[in-house]
């Protein structure tokens, strides 16, 4: 593969790192606004059926990006893209982190930490709902998604047993 | 949707200290736990089966290994690192890895760590985007994912209510927690229009109650 995508893959997802707030999700507008549009890379087909394959498969949802990488320019564009993607926001946070810590106690950071938790705990319960409305495809759905939420909530049973059992029904054809 | 309503009577409750959490293994009242950060070696194989099991989003799976199984955070120092982790652009999973990397044997940890977890779901990358680029479809891979996604769904579900369940979520800043469910599933605004609305109004709230 020719360099100049390498580098190309390497500029525009690093950009995309420090400025994508609200993680990968809601960078995925301007994701496909510079591989599809901008680079021509691929087409918004191929566009839309990795970025499927990239949320089936276990595993962080940068994936997408990697896979997207792949398709560009082979190995070295996944581990490319990857990087990029994920390094520098990844530095970033742990410089805030640095800082975090040498104000351990500092009324501001108790503040922001109290300030900032509820709307941790807003996202993860509204990403739960979200999810749930989109994976089902039917009330049977519904009752997978329940029964895992009450199996992991009480009791000790590891998750994996339910994504296998998820796995059956769905290649089953039951979902 | 029962499970909406039950999660916002959790958040309106706040603090329900110790609930179906598996806090009673850690010493002390309120500091760290006595113990040992884990060595490289389990960083990098506890990791990876996070990344090959991760379905339903890697922090999930995160939190089950470092809070519930092996102990490494108490659930505050999980959701300290969560709130830098969200609240900074860029794929949450690495921010998270990188924030609460200073108890878990600091930046060779996060790159061991982050190494890790990428492993196994590259290789499906290699393999999976072979396939794509020669087929164009894959159907077994779609079968199996409609079976998957509602098991991820309720693994996202439960991550939610465990967190709801911490301590910290006190009766007038629960209400944040409302508004942001609200913001995202009902108005379905945007993340980063959330975080801008949302993050200050919680600090701006919490300035009022913290001493």
């Amino acid at each position: 593969m020719n360099e100049a995508s390498l580098i190309d893959l390497a500029v525009e997802f690093s950009i995309l790192s420090v400025l994508s707030f609200g993680g990968m999700t809601s960078a995925l507008t301007e994701i496909q606004r510079v591989v599809v549009e901008h680079h021509q890379w691929m087409d918004a087909r191929t566009f839309a059926d990795l970025y499927g394959l990239g949320y089936a498969m276990p595993g962080p949802n940068v994936l997408v990006v990697s896979l997207i990488g792949y398709h560009v320019a082979g190995i070295p564009g996944c581990l490319v893209a990857t990087l990029a993607m994920a390094g520098p926001s990844a530095l970033l946070a742990m410089l805030v982190v640095l800082v975090w810590d040498r104000f351990q106690g500092a009324r501001w950071r108790r503040v922001t930490q109290a300030g900032l938790f509820p709307v941790i705990v807003g996202l993860a319960l509204s990403g739960g709902c979200l999810i749930t409305v989109a994976a089902a495809h039917g009330p049977t759905a519904y009752l997978l998604t329940a029964l895992t939420a009450l199996v992991v909530l009480k009791t000790r049973v590891s998750p994996l047993w339910l994504i296998a059992l998820g796995a059956i029904l769905g290649l089953s054809g039951i979902l | 949707m029962t499970t909406v309503r039950d999660a916002a009577a959790d958040v309106r409750d706040g603090d329900v200290p110790g609930r179906p959490e598996s806090e009673p293994h850690h010493a002390g009242p309120e500091g760290s736990p006595s113990r040992e950060p884990p060595s490289l070696a389990t960083l990098f194989w506890t990791h990876a089966l996070v990344g090959a099991t991760g379905f339903g989003g890697s922090i999930v799976w995160l939190r089950r290994l470092m809070v519930e199984e092996r102990h490494w955070l108490t659930a505050e120092e999980f959701n300290n690192g969560l709130s830098i982790a969200q609240f900074m652009p860029g794929p949450n999973v690495f921010n998270l890895i990188a924030a609460v990397s200073r108890h878990l044997r600091g930046t060779t940890g996060m790159v061991v760590s982050s190494i890790a977890i990428m492993t196994v779901p590259l290789i499906f990358v290699l393999i999976l985007g072979t396939l794509y680029a020669q087929y164009g479809d894959l159907p077994a891979v779609k079968n199996a994912m409609r079976g998957i996604s509602p098991v991820a769904a309720g693994l996202m579900l439960s991550f939610g209510l465990k967190t709801a369940a911490a301590p910290g979520l006190r009766n007038p800043i629960a209400i944040v927690a409302v508004l942001t469910f609200v913001a995202v599933v009902v108005f379905r605004l945007s993340l980063p229009v959330v975080l801008v609305t949302m993050g200050p109004l919680g600090v701006l709230m919490a300035s009022r109650r913290v001493r």
